[in-house]
């Protein structure tokens, strides 16, 4: 693994710190995804039309928030 | 199994910085959390180099060595679940879902650091790191938008291409979110 990598690795730890900060209101939808994404991998499986629906929706959402005024 | 190894290390040392700073305060430095990282990794390396005859470095085609990158990155971004449940995606798809939900992820930090900026609660300076975070929102979000193609149609080899500069963006973003969230 190179030094960019490895500097990766420990910025990404950084970016967890921050998340622990966030309203659980917003951790809930990624804690949704990472629920879908479990019960898709132990029924071997990918995700269904209307899971990846509802996470496109997820990201329109924030996507929208964050470009709004 | 072994081609896992250096990542699960990776990961195994990752936590336990965190776990020691938030629950001891023992607070590692990047220097002394890189040093650790590298001394035990040599000293895996060299186990590894008994009991296997693959080279550990060994590259791969263009298309394979696209494949891992991507899949060098998903392990370290799952970092930020408990169970590591990124980690265990197996196919592109369900890879890709991971990468997308990491996406997710950190716009719900830009959107924190937004909401922060606008209350006041943040240097005036946020509204220039604001914008630049807009601009790269926007570039990853069209990114995703044209890798869904390649979900809908299948094409799992354009998918693992496609997802290369994603990869590089997402890191760039979260470098930046990373960077200006310790001012």
């Amino acid at each position: 693994m190179s030094s960019d990598q490895l500097k990766l690795l420990l910025q990404i730890i950084k970016i967890i710190r921050l998340g622990i900060g966030l309203s659980k209101e917003l951790n809930k939808s990624y804690d949704r995804s990472m629920q879908v994404l479990e019960t898709a991998i132990a029924e071997d499986r990918d995700p269904t039309k209307e899971e990846w629906q509802e996470l496109n929706s997820l990201i329109d959402t924030l996507h929208n928030k964050l470009q709004g005024e | 199994m072994l081609q896992g190894f250096r990542t699960v290390l990776f990961n195994l040392i990752a936590i336990l910085a965190v776990w020691l700073n938030d629950k001891f305060g023992i607070q590692l430095t990047e220097e002394m959390q890189t040093s650790l990282v590298v001394t035990i990794l040599g000293i895996g390396n060299i186990i590894l180099r008994f009991i296997t005859k693959t080279p550990i470095f060994k590259k791969d085609e263009i298309a394979k060595s696209a494949n891992k990158k991507y899949l060098i990155l998903i392990p370290l971004l799952c970092l930020t679940t408990i169970g590591c449940t990124i980690f265990k995606a197996e196919t592109p798809a369900q890879r890709y879902y991971a990468l997308k939900s990491e996406y997710e992820r950190l716009l719900i930090v830009a959107v924190g650091y937004k909401e922060n900026c606008l209350n006041g609660a943040l240097p005036d300076s946020c509204k220039d790191h604001v914008k630049y975070i807009r601009q790269a929102d926007n570039s990853l979000y069209h990114a995703f938008d044209d890798a869904d193609y390649f979900i809908e149609t299948g094409a799992n080899e354009n998918l693992a291409l496609a997802i290369v500069p994603i990869s590089t963006g997402l890191q760039e973003f979260a470098n930046y979110l990373t960077k200006i969230n310790q001012e």
